[in-house]
């Protein structure tokens, strides 16, 4: 086993044929629902869309890739499983790392494992102190940098170990119908230093990967129209840009990726978990996280990968597949889609942006999608806050994430794990625990049926 | 790193395996036929005479892999893994050359189940990463040996607790066990290595019960009631397709993974199982688990009902074509001399085996996979 699976030079034209079949024919009984309902909706990625709804459905190059040899070689940079320094082939591991392969926190492409055993699974804890470095970004603990690494290789001491537990809240929707939410608890244990004082933490689970591409063609001003800082029109929603900082470009950027959007690009997102996760330097990030540390390995060796490897393993997501959704012409989907749009949740997980007509490949290019995600950042209550700015995003805001693949979260990686450190064990969990700028929207789903949930859900796993 | 991975690319990029065109014109084939293809099957006149669309139930089929190849296959895993635990523990003992061979021998019957399961790399092997935990390669040898010259006490929980993916599974017992595509001298075995070989392998077989586990516990019956509430797959179609796509998936991986990078590279690094000399016979394996994939079947003898039999009824000759390329594959691996990191300068049997592999994925991807998604 080497990383995840490979995929031929031969692009998927035949899960196109499932396509039409599934739209011409099992679907065809709810012809009768007064407005049909178009079938392009099933193209959730425009024509990178791949209709496939297998544990591999986010593994896919789209059907339209242009630059085909380069997203498999990309696949292979994605693939690779990190060994310490000095060894034989993919050296540079650590000295301390969260884990040693990219596919270890996106299993099958999709989300990582939040929990295992009682300690985090591909979880972790980005860390910080109050304040901001020079960009404007969170202050580096002392000792610990911007993350916490529980994994080191041999002679080094993890940084630490992280427990995990989750209380049970119950909790009732109008109808008097209980559901629970499950509130995570982290205990850090076994730090190698005592931790410094004030030290802010934010638990993140790893993001499906695919789509990404999409989203960074979207164009910077699509994106800031829907923004609304100050919420100018008072419906209770603001929306704000992150501006980060961007590395190659040594400038302040829009931030579009992360849970809180502050990462410019995917090369930028790619380069920081390379260095951040794995501990492999490169040339945005030339040094390890222990410098400056007890822990710091002393080695010549940085960086450890190519700006070449950074950029196609960033092309390998940037092309692949989206997945198409499923069920469209159902009825309950249907409804549970209009319930969607009246509690407002389209507000913020917007259904339809376009891409520019430039991007890193041509498929990219002019494509309408449906990430249901507006990029932006919202005060997502005190439930979920973090308590951890990151550039502008305060520390109870979060970015929308995209909801494309929700409904195949579960057959892609066993368990559903929901928002930013995995704590929603299903779809419904994770509205309930909306907040903040979305609590009217939650409050709106407390307050329907048991039907009108169910449609809700199955509306929300066609996606 | 960069030097390497351009010369690779340029490798890559130069060293056209398949012949383009060949490729394009089936995929463009399917294209082109679509719109018959769906006139064919439409569903929604009555008076087509259609194929046996939504209604075609594949449960015997899902039954059959999940319960017999699937759990029947990781039954022999785990309990040959216990057994290599057992060897490793009397080897422990009294550390001589029988013991150790008994040892390797137990890691060979291992190694056999793991390579036929590679056609299902999915369900809880993934959900729960136990495929890096029990076969990632490359070995770390330098941290291995400097785990080795260590004071580390070496148990169960310090393999799998304290050190990462890199330095326990198949792949570190083999480092142990073999040299050379030989079983090694147990004179030169250190009470280190014997104490490390028994913690890993003790690993290895609760990482292969918990895979077993997994499926018997609740996976197989998750897995054969795709497209009832409870199951992950909404259809029975998908479930179907994950077979499928596991079976490309593994032909992907031998033809243009296992085989390509040393190959490409010139670089026998690159070689799994390369300690032991067994690699040509995990490719073969792993073959061979696409054809148990495909018929349901697992031991001679034990034919369930498997894909094949949906293929056969709806064309005879397709059904055949696996079937002969499947074994034309297995054929073509077994031609490259042993052992593969000895010969990676034998290019005509290289590029015959992978080329009689990629035939195999083209036929599954191109045409078996169109052709059970119509049914």
């Amino acid at each position: 086993m080497k990383g995840g699976q490979r995929r031929a030079r031969v692009l998927r034209t035949a899960s196109v044929v499932g396509l039409v079949i599934l739209a011409g024919c099992s679907d065809e009984t709810s012809t009768s629902t007064p407005e049909p309902v178009d079938d392009t909706a099933y193209y959730s990625g425009g024509e990178t869309t791949i209709f496939n709804a297998t544990s591999q459905a986010f593994t896919f190059p789209a059907p339209n890739v242009a630059q085909v040899d380069r997203h498999f070689d990309g696949d292979l940079a994605f693939d690779v499983a990190f060994i310490a320094a000095g060894g034989t082939v993919h050296s540079g591991l650590g000295p301390v790392f969260n884990d040693n392969a990219c596919v270890a926190c996106h299993i099958s492409n999709g989300r990582g494992r939040s929990e295992s055993g009682g300690v985090v699974g591909s979880l972790l804890l980005r860390a910080s102190v109050p304040g901001t470095d020079p960009h404007g970004g969170p202050m580096p603990a002392p000792g610990f940098g911007g993350q916490l690494n529980d994994q080191a290789v041999f002679g080094t001491v993890p940084e630490v170990r992280v427990r995990v537990t989750y209380d049970v809240v119950t909790r009732s929707f109008e109808d008097g119908t209980t559901y629970e939410l499950h509130p995570p608890r982290y205990e850090l244990v076994d730090t190698y230093v005592p931790l410094p004082a004030g030290m802010l933490l934010s638990p993140r689970i790893g993001l499906p990967v695919f789509g990404r591409g999409l989203l960074e063609a979207v164009p910077e001003e699509t994106i800031l129209a829907l923004a609304d800082e100050n919420d100018a029109d008072e419906d209770g929603i603001s929306g704000r840009p992150n501006w980060v900082w961007d590395v190659l470009a040594e400038g302040v950027a829009l931030g579009r990726f992360g849970w809180k959007a502050n990462q410019p690009s995917l090369v930028q997102q790619a380069a920081a978990a390379y260095r951040n996760d794995m501990g492999i330097t490169n040339p945005l990030f030339p040094t390890e996280s222990t410098t400056e540390q007890e822990q710091h390995d002393g080695l010549a060796d940085d960086p450890e990968i190519s700006l070449e490897t950074v950029e196609l393993s960033a092309f390998y997501t940037q092309t692949l597949a989206v997945p198409a959704r499923r069920n469209i012409h159902d009825e309950t989907v249907r409804r549970g889609e209009r319930l969607f749009e009246e509690a407002k949740c389209v507000w913020c997980h917007v259904a339809r942006l376009e891409t520019g007509p430039e991007a890193v490949d041509a498929s990219l290019e002019n494509q309408v999608i449906h990430p249901y995600s507006d990029l932006l950042l919202h005060d997502m209550g005190e439930e979920l806050a973090d308590g951890r700015p990151d550039f502008v995003a305060t520390g109870s805001e979060w970015r929308t994430p995209p909801l494309w693949g929700l409904g195949l979260v579960r057959t892609v990686q066993g368990e559903v794990n929901l928002l930013h450190d995995g704590r929603a064990k299903s779809i419904l969990e994770a509205v309930m625990w909306h907040g903040g700028e979305a609590e009217g929207s939650r409050e709106v789903v407390r307050g329907m049926t048991r039907e009108e949930r169910a449609a809700l859900v199955a509306f929300l796993e066609s996606l | 790193m960069n030097s390497r991975l351009t010369q690779r690319n340029a490798l890559r990029n130069g060293a056209t395996r398949r012949p383009g065109p060949r490729i394009l014109g089936l995929a463009t084939s399917i294209a082109f036929s679509l719109p018959l293809f769906l006139t064919a099957i439409g569903c929604s006149d009555d008076d087509k005479p259609t194929s046996p669309t939504a209604e075609t139930d594949f449960a015997p089929v899902l039954t059959d892999f999940a319960e017999h190849v699937v759990v029947g296959t990781y039954d022999d895993l785990a309990a040959s893994a216990a057994r290599l635990v057992a060897r490793a523990e009397e080897l422990e003992q009294d550390p001589t050359q029988a013991r150790l061979d008994a040892v390797a021998t137990a890691w060979l019957e291992t190694r056999a189940p793991w390579e036929s399961s590679e056609a299902f790399l999915f369900g809880p092997v993934a959900f729960l990463s136990i495929d890096p935990s029990l076969d990632s390669w490359p070995v770390d040898r330098q941290q291995l040996s400097d785990v080795l010259a260590s004071q580390l006490e070496l148990t169960k929980d310090t393999v799998a607790e304290g050190l990462g993916p890199a330095l326990r599974g198949f792949h570190a017992a083999e480092y142990l066990v073999f040299q050379d595509g030989l079983v090694r001298d147990v004179a030169e075995l250190t009470q280190r290595e014997l104490e490390y070989l028994v913690a890993t392998s003790q690993v290895m077989a609760d990482d292969a019960a918990l895979l077993r586990d997994s499926w018997t516990g609740s996976y197989a019956e998750q897995f054969r009631r795709a497209g009832q509430s409870g199951s992950p797959y909404v259809t029975q179609r998908d479930a179907v397709l994950e077979i499928v796509e596991g079976m490309i998936g593994i032909c992907d991986e031998v033809a243009n993974g296992k085989i390509a990078d040393p190959f490409d590279e010139q670089d026998t690094r690159l070689v799994e199982s390369q300690f032991s000399w067994n690699s040509l016979t995990d490719f073969q394996n792993n073959i061979r688990s696409v054809k148990n994939a495909y018929t349901g079947g697992y031991h001679l003898g034990s034919d369930g009902t498997g894909l094949d039999e949906f293929v056969k009824e709806a064309d005879e000759s397709l059904d055949a074509r696996v079937k002969s390329e499947i074994d034309a594959a297995i054929a073509a691996v077994g031609a490259i001399p042993e052992p593969f990191r000895n010969n990676l300068d034998r290019a005509s049997e290289i590029e015959a085996a992978q080329s009689a592999i990629d035939d195999l994925r083209d036929t599954l991807e191109l045409l078996v996979k169109p052709l059970l998604v119509s049914l």
